[in-house]
C-alpha cells in the first residue's frame, strides 16, 4: 500500500493549470523552434533597428527598399504565425528567415549600401535557419545571403570600391560558419533532446509498470492479511486448547488465547520469547532438542507434560507437536497444541483408588466367608451332614462366582487404565489347556454336556502369563459350557498353524479353538462381543448368567500377549473360538526345534458327562 | 520338647485374624498377640520377638510394608519371618511385598487349610536356617 502511494504522489502533485498566460508559455515552451517565436524575436529587432534612424547621419537614402523591407518582415511575421504549427515541415518553415534575409538585404541597400549600420541584422535570421534540421536551408541561404549581401550593389554599383569587395567575401563566410556552428549545435542538441524524450517516455512506461505492480501488490497483500486474520480469529477462538508456534529454533511467533489461559502467560510476555526459556518449562526443556529432532524426521509426538502455573497449582498436558513446514516442504518450526487433561487425569485417578477400593473392601468379607466355610468343612470333630455340605457348597461356589467377578473388574480396570502388563516367562500349553477342562468338567458334568480335548503330541510354548493364560482359556471353555445346552458337545483343540520355522520363525503361531454346539451368536453381534458388558441376544434369551466381561477380558490377554482372538459362528448350530498367540521355539535336548507341525494327531484326553 | 513357635498376627478385620489364628493353631504355634494395626505390631513385635509375624498390607497408622521394612532393618528382630497377607493381587503390589523384605506374599482370600502349611513350612525354615 506505501509503495502505491509513492507512485501516485507525483500526479497529484502537478496539476493541470487552465489559466491563459501558463498556457500560452506552454504553447512556446512545447517547441522550442517554433518559427513564431524566432520571427517575433526578429520583427522586435527589426522594429528596435527602426531607432537607429533617429541616429544623425542614419538616414535612408532610398526610401522605397527601406518600405519594402518593411513590408517584407511584416509579411514574414504573419506567415510565421500560419506557419507556428509544430506539423509544419522545415522546407516550407525555412521561408520565414529567407524573408528576412531578403528584408535585411533591402534595408541595407536603402540605409547606405554595404556599410550600412543594418548589416548586423542578417545574424538573426543565418542562426534561424542553422537551426532548421538538415543542411538544406543552408544551402539554400547561403546563396540567398550572398544576394543579400550584394543588394545595395545593384541600386548604387559605384559602393564596390577598394577593401568593399573583402566584405563581399567575409562577410557570407563568416556568417555561413556561424550558420554552420549553429546548426550542428542545433543537432546535438535536437538528438539531446531525443535521448532526453526516449528516456522521459522509458520512464513514464516504468512509472506506470511500478504503478501496476504496486496496485496488484496491494490486491495481494490485502489478500494476504485477510486470510492471515482469519487464520489468527480461529486460532484466537480455540480457548480450551494452547496453540503455540515457533520458528525453526523454538522462538514463539503464535500464541493463542487458549495458552494465555491455560499457561497463565501473556501474548506480549511469550512472542519473540524462546520457548525453552519459560517459566515452569524445565520439565519439557531437557528432552526437547530430542523430542524435536523427532518431529523433525517427520514424526508428530505426543506426551504428557506436567506443568506448574503460577498460582502453583499443577496442571496435566497432553501436548502433540508437529512441524511447520515452509514451501519447499522442510521443516521450518514447531506447532505445540496443548490439552488440559488435568480433570480427566484426576478423574482417571479417583476411578482408580475407587475400583482399588472397592476390589479390596469386596475381598475382605470374601475371605471370612470361604475362610470360615472351609473351616466348616474341614471340622472332624463335627462333620456336616449330607444335606449341610450340600449347602455348604453352594454358599461356597456362589461366594467364588463373587470373587471372579470382583476380579475380572479390577483385572478390567487395569486394562482401561494401561496398567495391565505382561509378567513373561515361558509357558506350555498342554497343561493350561487340560487344567481349564478339569476345572470345567463338574460344571460340564452337571448341565449333562460333552467335554473332548484333542491336542498335539509335541509341547507347545508361548511366552507370557501362565494365570492370565489360564484365565482366558478358562473363560473359552467354561463360555462353551456355559452356552451349550444339555446333550451337547464342546471340543477344545491345542496345535500350531503348521509353520515349522524353516521359513523363519515368526510366522508360528500357537492355536487353542473351543468348539460347542451350543446356542450361537448372530452376525450383527459378533464384532460386539468383545467390548466390556455387552451380551449376545441369545445369551439374555436363553437365561445365560454373565455380565458380559469375560471376553473382553480374554482379547485384553490376547492382545497383551501379542495375539489375537477369532470367532466363528452360526445361530443355533455352535460357535468356534480360537485363541492365536505368537508360538516360542524351544530347541529340544535332541537338537532340533520343538515345533509341532500339523494339527493334533490324536485325542488325548475326553471326558464324557454322564 | 521345644516351645511351641510365637506367631503375631495384625489384620484391620477381626474376623480375619481369628481365621489367621485357626490356621496357626492348625500349624502347631501360638499367637503370641493378636492386634489391629501397624503400630500395634510393630510394639508387640519389638516386645515378643515373635517367630512369625503374618502381616495384612492395609492397615491403620503404619501398613503391612512399613513393618515389614522396620522389622527388617532392626539387627535384633531380623531373623522374625514375616508373611504378607493382601487382598491386593496386582503384580506390583507382590514385587513392593518382597521387596520390602517379606518371606512370603498371599493373596485373600485364603485358604485356611494352605495357610497352615505355609505357616509350618515357614516356621521349619526359620529352624532349619
Amino acid at each position: 500500500m506505501a509503495v502505491a502511494d509513492r507512485v501516485l504522489s507525483p500526479r497529484q502533485a502537478a496539476p493541470y493549470r487552465t489559466d491563459s498566460v501558463s498556457s500560452f508559455v506552454r504553447h512556446f515552451a512545447r517547441d522550442p523552434n517554433s518559427v513564431l517565436e524566432r520571427q517575433l524575436c526578429m520583427a522586435s529587432t527589426y522594429l528596435l533597428s527602426q531607432l537607429l534612424f533617429l541616429i544623425p547621419g542614419v538616414s535612408a537614402i532610398y526610401l522605397m527598399p527601406v518600405l519594402a523591407a518593411g513590408g517584407l518582415m511584416g509579411a514574414a511575421t504573419v506567415g510565421a504565425y500560419f506557419l507556428r504549427a509544430p506539423a509544419v515541415p522545415h522546407r516550407v518553415a525555412m521561408l520565414i528567415p529567407l524573408i528576412d534575409i531578403v528584408a535585411v538585404g533591402l534595408l541595407r541597400a536603402g540605409t547606405g549600401g554595404v556599410g550600412s549600420i543594418f548589416t548586423f541584422m542578417l545574424v538573426l535570421p543565418v542562426i534561424s535557419l542553422g537551426v532548421e534540421p538538415g543542411r538544406l536551408p543552408m544551402l539554400i541561404g547561403g546563396p540567398v545571403t550572398v544576394a543579400a549581401l550584394l543588394l545595395p550593389v545593384a541600386f548604387d554599383s559605384t559602393q564596390l570600391g577598394d577593401g568593399q569587395w573583402s566584405r563581399i567575401i567575409f562577410g557570407p563566410l563568416i556568417l555561413g560558419l556561424t550558420c554552420l556552428s549553429v546548426n550542428e549545435l542545433a543537432r546535438r542538441l535536437r538528438s539531446r533532446v531525443r535521448v532526453v524524450q526516449r528516456l522521459r517516455r522509458e520512464q513514464e512506461r516504468l512509472l506506470e509498470e511500478a504503478r501496476d505492480n504496486a496496485a496488484a501488490s496491494a490486491a495481494t497483500s490485502a489478500l494476504l492479511r485477510e486470510s492471515t486474520n482469519e487464520l489468527v480469529s480461529v486460532i484466537d477462538a480455540v480457548t480450551e486448547q494452547a496453540i503455540v508456534g515457533t520458528d525453526r529454533n523454538g522462538r514463539v511467533d503464535v500464541f493463542n488465547t487458549g495458552a494465555q489461559k491455560m499457561l497463565g502467560i501473556a501474548a506480549h510476555d511469550a512472542i519473540g520469547r524462546s520457548i525453552a526459556r519459560f517459566d515452569g518449562f524445565d520439565e519439557l526443556t531437557p528432552s526437547l532438542q530430542m523430542f524435536l529432532t523427532e518431529v523433525r524426521s517427520g514424526a508428530p509426538q505426543v506426551r504428557d507434560w506436567t506443568y506448574t502455573n503460577r498460582n502453583g497449582t499443577e496442571l496435566s498436558i497432553k501436548v502433540a507437536v508437529t512441524g511447520r513446514r515452509d514451501a519447499a516442504g522442510d521443516v521450518d518450526g514447531f506447532l505445540f497444541v496443548g490439552t488440559d487433561v488435568t480433570a480427566d487425569r484426576e478423574q482417571a485417578r479417583m476411578k482408580d483408588q475407587f475400583v482399588n477400593l472397592i476390589s479390596h473392601e469386596l475381598r475382605t468379607p470374601l475371605s471370612s466367608i470361604l475362610g470360615y466355610l472351609e473351616l466348616l468343612e474341614d471340622d472332624e470333630e463335627t462333620p456336616l451332614t449330607a444335606e449341610q455340605a450340600q449347602y455348604v457348597g453352594t454358599i461356597e461356589r456362589n461366594a467364588n462366582r463373587l470373587l471372579r467377578l470382583v476380579s475380572d473388574l479390577l483385572f478390567t480396570a487395569q486394562v482401561e487404565s494401561g496398567r495391565f502388563q505382561v509378567q513373561e516367562q515361558l509357558v506350555e500349553l498342554h497343561s493350561v489347556v487340560a487344567a481349564s477342562i478339569d476345572s470345567a468338567r463338574p460344571v460340564a458334568a452337571a448341565r449333562g454336556v460333552t467335554l473332548r480335548m484333542a491336542a498335539c503330541e509335541e509341547p507347545v510354548f508361548v511366552s507370557g502369563d501362565p494365570m492370565r493364560l489360564a484365565q482366558a482359556v478358562d473363560n473359552l471353555v467354561s463360555n462353551a459350557v456355559k452356552f451349550t445346552p444339555s446333550g451337547g458337545r464342546v471340543a477344545v483343540t491345542l496345535g500350531t498353524d503348521g509353520t515349522d520355522g524353516t521359513d523363519g520363525t515368526d510366522g508360528a503361531r500357537a492355536l487353542i479353538s473351543i468348539s460347542d454346539t451350543g446356542v450361537g451368536i448372530p452376525a450383527d453381534e459378533v464384532d460386539r462381543l468383545f467390548s466390556r458388558f455387552f451380551r449376545a441376544s441369545t445369551a439374555s434369551a436363553n437365561a445365560i448368567p454373565g455380565v458380559g466381561l469375560g471376553l473382553s477380558i480374554t482379547r485384553a490377554i490376547a492382545v497383551a500377549h501379542r495375539g489375537q482372538i477369532r470367532v466363528a459362528s452360526t445361530v443355533g448350530a455352535g460357535t468356534t473360538f480360537t485363541l492365536d498367540l505368537p508360538q516360542v521355539r524351544v530347541p529340544r535336548a535332541g537338537g532340533s526345534a520343538g515345533v509341532p507341525a500339523g494339527l493334533p494327531a490324536a485325542l488325548s484326553a475326553t471326558a464324557h458327562a454322564g | 520338647m521345644t516351645e511351641a513357635p510365637v506367631v503375631v498376627i495384625a489384620d484391620d478385620d477381626a474376623d480375619i485374624r481369628h481365621l489367621v489364628g485357626v490356621a496357626v493353631h492348625r500349624a502347631g504355634a501360638t499367637v503370641g498377640a493378636s492386634v489391629a494395626d501397624g503400630a500395634a505390631a510393630w510394639q508387640a513385635i519389638l516386645d515378643i520377638g515373635p517367630d512369625l509375624a503374618i502381616l495384612d498390607v492395609a492397615m491403620p497408622s503404619m501398613t503391612g510394608l512399613q513393618v515389614c521394612r522396620s522389622v527388617r532393618s532392626d539387627p535384633c528382630i531380623a531373623s522374625t519371618r514375616v508373611l504378607l497377607l493382601s487382598a491386593a493381587v496386582q503384580p506390583v503390589a507382590i514385587e513392593a511385598g518382597l521387596a520390602a523384605g517379606a518371606d512370603l506374599y498371599c493373596h485373600k482370600p485364603f485358604s485356611p487349610r494352605s495357610l497352615a502349611t505355609q505357616i509350618k513350612d515357614l516356621l521349619a525354615a526359620k529352624v532349619a536356617g
